[in-house]
Parts: structure tokens; sequence; C-alpha cells
């Protein structure tokens, strides 16, 4: 076998098939992608005016090929056609050179849930809801730029909705070491917060991990940041170690790209910083291991109040292959009155597994979260903790039927247990 | 608190080790089936000449985006269903189709990867677009290759020779 691809790299050697389609003229030899074929030089003028008319950038030398001639092309077709059958559109399109700058396309997906939650709490009402509707946008600017947009229709009681746009990111990549962000995207604390956005479908459960939750509802940590955002590789060999930088405008700065996410927060001034590094070793395929620390400062809107220095640290580790997923994530959350006052620090995990069969996942997590009374900001949730069993079927390659029962001890709410059927989808 | 024990030690625990077994449990071996290896091609105008199977994933997978010329890499994959594609997605990524799609659609979406592969139907379509584009990378089997476009040597094997890990059936 050796031989024989040594033979097909040969120079000398005919090809072991059948030409490609439109390279009856090429020379037996090797042929670079520089190379001209054996045909006479086409006119500078009509070469010109046919590299005028193409893409700007489009590769010339490519171009010049003759799989590029369109009369070269109609011959290749037909060769091709007796050899194949018909070409798919995929292969027509092959012809075309996805490097070329071309008019940005917004490419579009659509994901959405629904469900049905029994609940036992008092003043709780069983029934269906729509989840939330999430409009996902990405468009290319150029080899190095794109867009992602994603904008959520969230289903309130009453037949009302509130509309979020959740990120929108201009982001420059000319190389894996580096890529810079601006605009609005999800915090990079921590690992479920950044890998699982707005779309249900992709989490294997019905819900994030209570330290994960959305802001702005029973949510402690920022999902959100507004600013500039870096990320990248660092060389490390078989480590496979990753950073990211993060710039904003912290927590409540947010305002200008949706409602303020915590409304015991003013604005100021001081932007929020958050750093983290992970790292997915050659040695075990799908193992992911990190830290991430995140830094601001908050003013209260009770003036009487000093402002609060904020900490949060978390880290992660992660095993998913095809068909097992292991994650667990630890968070402490510091906040620090300027002044001296003592300092309150919260804490939270959550560690899920999930084994696949087939198209059935079942799957087990555990949330624990816990704030202290003498918390600023999130006192009234208290300590909540307990278990989520379920099971996953994707009876379709993107919808998910998703059936769970939790129970959820709390401290200054009554105990809950809830039951969730929920249907995901993106389209 | 003695019933929880209880509860643990004669139900809990013993359900765990019917699922760990029950998920140790592999299918019967398959009759072997001959094999043809199966060869990672670049447009000739690519510097590399070899790859690691560990750079070959993160190619695959949308981790790496650049070429060490600083080009985009453009991924090329087969249609789904054909055993090229299965050889890839089992050796390269180590999922089935569901969960390739599912990866590579939440790599997009969280913005780690650029774009998903182009999809080509047949080898000359793969031959032909990476013959055009110099950023692309594709494979077909050994024997389809020919010398418009450039074989990568994977972990210092070329197709065929002892060690390569890349195989595809024979037709």
């Amino acid at each position: 076998m050796a031989a024989l691809c040594a033979r097909a790299q040969s120079p000398t050697v005919r090809p072991l098939y059948a030409p490609l389609a439109g390279m009856q003229g090429m020379p037996d030899t090797e042929l670079d992608v520089g190379a001209q074929p054996s045909e006479p030089p086409e006119p500078a003028l009509a070469l010109l005016m046919r590299l005028a008319e193409a893409p700007a950038g489009a590769d010339a030398t490519a171009m010049a090929h003759p799989a590029h001639r369109p009369d070269a092309g109609q011959h290749a077709d037909h060769e091709q056609h007796a050899h194949d059958g018909l070409r798919s559109a995929d292969e027509k399109a092959s012809e075309d050179d996805p490097d070329a700058p071309f008019s940005p396309q917004f490419q579009v997906h659509l994901f959405a849930d629904m469900k049905y939650a029994a609940v036992d709490t008092t003043g709780s009402r069983n029934g269906f809801s729509l989840g939330q509707f999430d409009l996902f946008g990405r468009s290319e600017l150029s080899d190095a730029v794109n867009v992602i947009a994603e904008a959520t229709l969230t289903a309130l009681p009453r037949n009302t909705f509130s509309a979020h746009l959740e990120r929108l990111m201009l982001t420059y990549s000319p190389s894996d070491v580096f890529s810079a962000s601006v605009g609005r995207y999800h915090t990079g604390i921590g690992y479920y917060n950044t890998a699982y956005h707005h779309g249900t479908w992709f989490q294997t459960a019905t819900g994030r991990p209570l330290i994960y939750a959305i802001d702005g509802d029973i949510g402690v940590i920022p999902i959100h940041t507004l600013g500039v955002s870096a990320t990248g590789s660092i060389r490390s060999g078989s480590l496979g170690l990753h950073y990211l930088a993060e710039f904003g405008s912290g927590r409540a700065g947010q305002a200008s790209a949706a409602p303020a996410t915590q409304p015991a927060l003013n604005d100021n001034n001081t932007p929020s910083v958050n750093g983290a590094l992970w790292i997915r070793p050659e040695a075990l395929d799908g193992l992911q291991l990190g830290v991430s620390v995140y830094r601001d400062r908050l003013t209260l809107i009770d003036t009487t109040k000093a402002p609060n220095d904020e900490t949060i640290a978390a880290a992660h580790i992660v095993y998913k292959t095809d068909a097992l997923e292991l994650m667990t994530e630890g968070m402490i959350m510091r906040h620090d009155p300027l002044g001296g006052a003592p300092a309150s620090d919260s804490r939270g995990y959550y560690a899920q597994a999930s084994r696949r069969f087939g198209t059935t996942r079942p799957y087990v997590r555990m949330d624990y979260l816990d704030i202290p009374t003498t918390d600023p900001l999130f006192a009234f949730l208290g300590k909540r903790y307990g278990p989520s069993v379920g099971v996953r079927y994707d009876f379709q390659p993107f919808a998910a039927l998703k059936l769970q029962t939790s129970h959820l001890n709390q401290t200054t709410r009554p105990d809950m247990s809830r039951f969730d059927a929920q249907v995901s989808f993106m389209f | 608190m003695r019933r929880v024990q209880r509860t643990l030690v004669h139900w809990i625990l013993p359900a765990f080790a019917v699922a760990a077994l029950v998920a140790a449990v592999k299918p019967a071996a398959m009759p072997a089936q001959e094999a043809e290896p199966l060869a990672i091609v670049v447009n000739r105008s690519n510097p590399m000449s070899e790859i690691s199977l560990a750079d070959l994933r993160k190619l695959y997978r949308g981790q790496r985006s650049r070429w060490s010329n600083g080009r985009r890499v453009t991924l090329v994959m087969r249609d789904p269903g054909t055993p090229e594609r299965e050889a890839i997605l089992q050796t390269l990524y180590g999922v089935d189709e569901d969960e390739y799609r599912r990866g590579f659609l939440q790599a997009v979406f969280t913005g780690e990867a650029i774009g998903a592969p182009r999809v080509l139907a047949s080898p000359n379509g793969v031959l032909r677009f990476v013959f055009n584009v110099p950023g692309a990378i594709g494979y077909v089997r050994v024997s389809e290759v020919d010398a418009t476009v450039k074989t990568l040597r994977v972990d210092g094997r070329l197709p065929g020779e002892a060690g390569y890990r890349l195989e595809v059936p024979e037709q």
C-alpha cells in the first residue's frame, strides 16, 4: 500500500484512477497549483477581464487551471458525468474557492423548546409552557472576521415575552493563537457558561446548573459581559493549553444591551476583568480541565452601603466522549465591601454524569449553592441543593425529548420537587 | 440513617454495578474485513508534508483553523453514510454521525469552530476541491489518490505503512 501511495505521489506515474474532470490536458508530471497547463497561453487582455469579473482576491493560479475554464469545464463535466453519473450540488460547489472573499451571507439557526412542568410547591401551577425561542446567526465578513448574533424570546406568564439580544460579537481571528472579539458575549467563567448558551437542545438536561442559572432571575454569576475578549491556544505540546482574557463593563454596565441583570446594582466606571486557562491533554481525548478568575467592583443602588469588590473563582473538570459525559465545576464568589467590613463567600458546585445508549441518554446531576445571609446581592437565595435525574431521547437528529425529575432543598423557601417533560429542537 | 445506608448498599450500588457492566459489555467482534488505507490529502502548495494524528484531530474538530503558512483550513468531508466518512468519524472524532453533527453545531454556536466542513459526494469531487483550494484538506482511499494532490504522512507514516491508523473497509 505504501508503494501504491508513493506511486500516486510520483511525478512520473499516471494517476491510478480516471483523470479528474477538466484535467484532460494536464501533463503527467507533478503539477503544482501554480503550474500552468500545456495549453496556448491565454491572451493577457482576456485573462485580465476574466480576473476582473472574478471576486476580489480569488486565487488566480487556481483559476488559471483548466478546471476553471468555462470551456474546459463543460468538457470536464461531460467526462465526469460519464464516469460518476450526475454530480451533486455539493460537488458543483467544489468549483468555487471558499477562500475567496464574498458578500456576507447570514447563516441562521433557530432553537426552541416547550415543556410540561409539575411542581409540588404551594401556589405553583402545573401545565405547559413555551421555553425560549433562540435565533442564532453567523456571518463571515472576510477570511478572518466574523459576526455572531443571538437573540431570544422568552415566554413569561400571562402570554407575554421578553426579548433579549444575548450575544452580538464581532470577532477577528487571524491565527489559532490569537482571536479578539468585541461586543456582548457569554462571560468565560467556568465551562458550562461558554459551552452551552441559550439553545437547550445542546444541553443534556432540561436546564442549566444552579450556579449557571440565567442572571436576573435566580442566577448568581454574570452570564454576559459587554466588552472585549481575546482567546487562543498557547504552544504547549501535548498539553493543549488555551487562554482567555476579557475586559468588560461589569454586571450593571450591561444595561445598554439588555435589562439590568441585577436590579440592586448601579452603574460605575470600574471595568470587569476575567481570565481563564484550560488544558485539553492529548493523552486523554475528551478531557478538559480549567480555571477562571473574574473580578469586578459593584456599586449598590442603596448608597448607604459601601461598594463591593467581587471575585469569582471557578474550576472545572470535564470528560466527554461519544457515549460518556462527566462534568463537575466548583465556584467561589466573594463579595468584599470596601471599608473593612467582613467579606462574604458563596460556594456552589454541580456534578453531572450521563451515558448514551443509542438515542437514549440517562443522566443525573447534583446541584449545590450556598449563599450566606451576609451577601449584599443574593442572600435571599440562601442554601439550595438537590439532585436531578432524567433521560434524554433524541427521537430525531435535531430534536430531543427530555424527562427530568428534580428535588431542591432550600433554606429560604419551601423545598420543591418537580417533574419536567421538555421537547427541544433546532431548525 | 440506617435505612438510607441499607437502600444504598442493597439497591443503588448494585444498580450502578449492573449499569457499569452493561456499559462495559461490547458487541461480539465482527469477522475481520479487508481494510484499505485512507489517505489524507492537501493542496500541493501546502507546506506541510506530515501531520500527527493529534493535530489531525484538532483540525477536523475545528480546534485548529490555520495552516502553518497562515492560510485558513477548509475541511472536506464525504457524504453521510459513506464508509470513508464513518472511518474518519470513528478515528478522528470518536463519535457517530448524530453526535458529530451536534458537536460541530455546538462548536459553531460557541464560536470555537469557524464553519462546517464542505461535504462532497465523490472522491473525484474531493480531489478536485483540494486541488483548487489551497487551504483544503480531505481524505480519499489510497487507490484513488493521484498526482494533483499531496498525501500527508500521519504520525510519520504513509498510507499502508505499518502502524498507519486511518483505514476503511475495502470496496
